[in-house]
């Protein structure tokens, strides 16, 4: 046993489970999250739609993907519109949660809004009934950035303790 | 090439429960021209135009429709059931919402309409060019379409759908997004596409209609109130008062008041309009 | 107490100055109309005011109150900036809800008076347990006027608070502005709109090029179209109307 904490006592073994079970939840949220961040939107659709996923759906993760891309502009905006009507963002931490709700909710609401917005514009462009592209997309350039390189520590780090684990056996 | 578009005894409910959202309308667009339709919020402009794109039965489809449009050749009774797209192209009113955000360039966003379409043609770069060059925004055919200004913007949301070449156009609310500036760009382009296409647009105010239209209905409560040329409309002013209080109209409130003779009015308001 | 802007500059990076040397006072019952094409500084201005942003020299001050030293917050409670999307601020399950959050981050000890006058005032009180996207887009955007309003800040700020506007919505806000006046509340309205503001405004301020060409009454701008052409503006048609009447 290596500690107690609030009554609960911790265990050695049940750390490491927790921390390999967490890894791997990691590990597989990563691999997703980093196909469609490292893959810029202008690929993206050509590249699934060769794969075979039907336009409504490829119209789906378009608009949860420029949602996400908006996110941090959205949020400063809001701040600001609630920072201009005296909002508590600059007091204690009981406030600023309370002030949370005024930047989270017009955060989703305006979302869901603008979305089936930008979903009808599509639409009406033609999009769902858009032939899938002649051209094959070649090389796809991968963003290098700090969530590529965590990918890649997780990963080798979840790889070495397997192939240490399996080595000790 | 522009078309004609008929609508006859038009009437739609967003579902059998609902009141009629739109009334027995019946409208006549001559190929070519450019109508207006003024009404106040929740008239029933956006719903016409939706019904009008195609749009309607898509996203309501527990909705009652009966009547005829008809789009040049093609004759719907009730709403027509897919996008019509190119036959009808409909340019909503919020700019910003138009740009897909899939392409890094002006050029290749309105080049994204085409490949929609499969219908890319041989030389692709000299039909975009000149159809931008045509709407005055040329010189940001190599520039991010989200970083734009909104007269910019609604540019090329309008060549987005103009580059498919639609008998007809449909514009909610152009008007809403854009300063003077570009209100008065949008005015000359859409004068410049008389002949070409069949342009319907919707606005709340009566002003900027009256510079540009050749048709105007007024709607209120999903009813036309009136239909008729730009100075037809001036003549009866007073009679549309509950839907557009008298002091509202053109804004001047002071303008109507010490003109006491309802054709001097007109000819004073045909002149600053630099209307014949 | 006033507005007070001192030799006020302002550069977002080291080549991108927006605003050049301005010196203006807005009274309480003053309205300001600010007027400019669009990228000219009008929307930096308002975030100078609230402390948003502090100027790179000069000072401003709002209530006696340095936006340098004060935050925002403070602020607040004396000049109520509101930005031009309503999408970016409504987040309460009802139009009296949300008329009350500024009230009450400011500590107001009237706040259901407050919002109550604000709700008639923009003839909201009919729809005031309405979900506020259940009312249409004009309409919210009258929804963020009586929020401001309800602030009880004795200035208000606004970024375009006529567009998408319909006929009836403008004479709702000409006569909230007439009655503001009346009730000696100072304003700052950025708009394009010259046709619904200019008259009622007490002074109007003409940038271009991030400087101050204008600053005067409203009689006087009328009658010298030049500085309105020189900052790439027009009278609007119904002005235009009216002097063409009156010659």
């Amino acid at each position: 046993m290596l500690t107690t904490v609030l009554g609960f006592s911790l265990y050695e073994e049940g750390l490491l489970f927790g921390l390999r079970t967490a890894s791997r939840l990691i590990l597989l949220s990563f691999s997703i999250l980093m196909f469609f961040i490292s893959t810029p939107l202008t690929v993206l659709i050509d590249y699934l739609q060769n794969k075979g996923l039907p336009t409504y759906f490829v119209l789906m993760l378009l608009l949860t993907l420029h949602f996400i891309d908006q996110l941090p502009s959205r949020i400063h905006q809001i701040f600001l519109a609630q920072q201009a009507r005296g909002a508590p963002v600059d007091a204690g931490v009981f406030s600023r949660t309370k002030a949370l709700l005024s930047i989270l909710s017009p955060l989703v609401l305006s979302s869901i809004v603008e979305s089936i917005e930008r979903g009808t514009a599509l639409e009406l462009r033609g999009f769902l009934n858009r032939p899938p592209p002649d051209r094959q997309t070649g090389q796809v350039d991968t963003r290098i950035n700090l969530l590529t390189v965590c990918f890649y520590l997780t990963a080798f780090f979840i790889i070495a303790d397997s192939i240490y684990r399996w080595l000790n056996i | 090439m522009a078309q004609h578009l008929t609508i006859r005894d038009f009437s739609l409910q967003y579902s059998a429960s609902d009141p009629k959202a739109l009334s027995s309308l019946s409208m006549d667009v001559t190929a070519g021209s450019c109508c207006a339709i003024i009404g106040p919020t929740g008239a029933g402009k956006s719903t016409l135009l939706h019904c009008l794109a195609g749009t309607m039965r898509r996203h309501h489809p527990e909705s009652v429709a009966s009547g005829q449009i008809q789009i040049g050749d093609l004759a719907f009774t009730g709403l027509p059931n897919q996008i019509l797209f190119p036959v009808a192209g409909l340019v909503l009113q919020d700019p910003y919402v138009q740009i897909s955000g899939v392409r890094d360039t002006v050029f290749e966003e309105v080049l994204f309409t085409l490949e929609n379409l499969g219908t890319i043609p041989q030389d692709p770069q000299k039909e975009i060019l000149s159809l931008l060059q045509r709407l005055g925004i040329d010189h940001l055919v190599d520039r991010k379409p989200t970083s734009l200004s909104g007269g910019e913007t609604q540019r090329v949301a309008l060549a987005t759908i103009l580059i498919a070449q639609p008998p007809v156009l449909l514009l909610d609310e152009p008007t809403t997004a854009l300063d003077s500036k570009a209100q008065e760009k949008l005015r000359s382009i859409l004068f410049s596409l008389r002949g070409k296409t069949t342009t319907l647009l919707t606005d709340t105010l009566i002003d900027y209609a009256l510079g540009v239209a050749d048709q105007i209905f007024l709607l209120d409560h999903g009813a036309i109130i009136f239909h008729g040329d730009p100075r037809t409309l001036l003549s009866q002013v007073h009679n549309f008062s509950s839907t557009f209080p008298a002091e509202g109209w053109l804004g001047a409130q002071s303008l109507l008041s010490p003109l006491e003779e309802p054709s001097g009015h007109m000819q004073l308001v045909a002149k600053a309009l630099g209307l014949r | 107490m006033n507005i007070e802007f001192r030799n006020v500059s302002f550069r977002y990076q080291v080549d991108h100055e927006v605003l050049r040397n301005l010196s203006i006072t807005v009274e309480p019952g003053a309205f300001l109309l600010v007027v400019g094409q669009n990228g000219v500084g009008k929307s930096t201005l308002l975030k100078l005011m609230n402390g948003i942003l502090k100027p790179t020299s000069g000072h401003v001050s709002v209530g006696g109150l340095d936006t340098a030293t004060h935050p925002t917050s403070q602020l607040a409670a004396e000049i109520c900036v509101t930005f031009q999307n309503p999408a970016d601020q409504i987040f309460a399950p009802s139009v009296r809800k949300e008329v009350a959050f500024a009230p009450r981050n400011l500590n107001r000890p009237n706040v259901d008076e407050l919002v109550s006058h604000a709700l008639s005032l923009c003839s909201l009180d009919s729809v005031s347990s309405h979900h506020p996207y259940d009312l249409p887009g004009p309409q919210r955007r009258l929804l963020t006027i009586a929020s401001a309003i309800a602030s009880g800040a004795p200035f208000l700020a606004f970024d375009e608070p006529s567009a998408g506007l319909s006929q009836t919505e403008r004479i709702v806000l000409d006569r909230i502005l007439t009655e503001l006046k009346r009730n000696r509340r100072g304003f700052v309205v950025v708009s394009h709109d010259l046709g619904l503001f200019l008259r009622s405004a007490t002074q109007v301020l003409v940038l271009s090029g991030g400087r101050n060409i204008f600053f005067g009454k409203p009689e006087v701008l009328l009658e010298h179209e030049g500085y309105l052409r020189k900052a790439g503006l027009k009278l609007p048609l119904p002005l235009r109307l009216e002097r063409l009447a009156t010659r």
